[in-house]
């Protein structure tokens, strides 16, 4: 059980994807400038992460090492397909919200990182919750960097307004600067908590 | 030889299952996404002439309001009064955004000039920033504005009657949002709604 809990939170926090491993950057500053849209993207990752992780897990040692990515590719494309055909049936309105950021999860690295490196060559529950741990931690980048961005950039958290008409939005934060300064000092934060081990 | 063979059946096992899955999904919710876009496309027709409506009546109130008429290809939504004089035209405009095509409802006036409403119905813009043209404070701008010579979206637009404020960080967007509007309100007049289609229509 010790085991499971560790490989959770190494995911969540040690080897978080976003903060130490650097990974997914491209979606972490694109969508972050509102609470809504980084949680709706942590929701939709750790489906499509966990799913994939449970399947490549199961195929195991059964792929051949050199179609191994196209494999990998196959799964994780059929779960987003599956996630965007499921969101514009029920949850239009998010769907718009995401555009095509749903379609853009397949090409996200944190993704295929876990399935070559962890998934397929370990059992199928320890992967799943790898793969938990890690969604969660990228869910949880986005979310921090979302509630900075959105906070000093429009004044409002999940789009209520927050911040009285006496503030002034940071226009910069929703910007693309903004989201490099807000992911830099959040590294600078994490780490300070729990330092890089040199070794 | 039957390692290069495993590696064939391998790979069509996965894709044949993966496109099975994907196959069935598509079938169940193609009718329920079909749905939802005919819904959004009336309820989007509506919000740009404010009319209130509920989620039980939508289909009769859209049916008592409008008048749909397929002309040249594209429907069009005219409005009339009790009285049975023209009101209004709603159609679809469309064009291609920053990162894909926009699709928005335009409401106007009679004299197809004037703006009753906008309302967008599907975009592919960045969330955040290019989204925005679905707040209702950049779209209710709109209202009451004239087509002529043009619509302009700038960076400060004041009170001019033809001018409405750009989203901040998205100018590729907004500029979108301007050659949409102002293209294809000049195509529809000079090919769809002329002189003689809105003479002809300007009655009930």
């Amino acid at each position: 059980m010790n085991n499971t809990k560790d490989i959770f939170t190494a995911g969540l926090w040690e080897d978080n994807p976003v903060f130490r491993q650097m990974l997914g950057l491209c979606i972490t500053l694109a969508i972050t400038n509102k609470v809504a849209n980084g949680l709706t993207m942590g929701v939709a990752v750790f489906f499509v992460l966990t799913a994939s992780s449970f399947i490549v897990s199961l195929l195991g040692d059964s792929v051949p090492r050199r179609v191994r990515i196209p494999v990998f590719m196959l799964v994780i494309a059929t779960f987003v397909t599956l996630v965007y055909m499921f969101l514009r049936a029920f949850f239009m309105p998010l769907s718009q919200a995401l555009g095509a950021y749903v379609g853009l999860i397949i090409t996200n690295c944190v993704i295929l990182g876990r399935l070559e490196s962890f998934s397929s060559e370990n059992t199928p529950w320890d992967s799943v919750v790898d793969a938990a741990g890690v969604a969660s931690g990228f869910g949880l980048a986005l979310i921090a960097m979302s509630v900075v961005r959105e906070l000093l950039g429009f004044g409002s958290l999940f789009g209520v307004q927050v911040l009285g008409s006496g503030w002034t939005p940071w226009v910069s934060m929703i910007l693309a600067p903004g989201g490099f300064l807000v992911l830099g000092l959040l590294i600078w934060v994490q780490r300070a908590i729990s330092p890089v081990e040199e070794g | 030889m039957k390692k290069e063979i495993w590696m064939v059946v391998i790979l069509v096992l996965v894709a044949t299952v993966s496109s099975g899955v994907l196959g069935f999904v598509n079938v169940t919710t193609r009718p329920i996404i079909k749905r939802n876009e005919v819904r959004k496309l009336r309820e989007s027709v509506l919000e740009s002439v404010n009319v209130q409506f509920e989620a039980d009546n939508l289909v009769n109130k859209f049916e008592s309001e409008f008048r749909a008429e397929e002309l040249g290809g594209k429907d069009i939504y005219f409005r009339y009064d009790d009285e049975g004089n023209l009101t209004g035209v709603t159609f679809e405009i469309s064009g291609s955004g920053f990162q894909g095509p926009i699709t928005a409802i335009i409401s106007l006036k009679p004299d197809l000039e004037t703006i009753v409403g906008l309302e967008i119905l599907d975009h592919q813009e960045t969330p955040g920033l290019g989204a925005r043209i679905t707040d209702e404070d950049f779209l209710r701008q709109f209202n009451g504005k004239i087509v002529r010579p043009e619509i302009l979206v700038v960076t400060d637009a004041g009170d001019e009657e033809n001018k409405v404020d750009a989203i901040t960080g998205a100018t590729r967007t907004s500029k979108a949002i301007q050659g949409i509007i102002n293209d294809t309100l000049s195509e529809v007049q000079t090919n769809i709604l002329t002189d003689k289609v809105m003479e002809r229509f300007s009655h009930e």
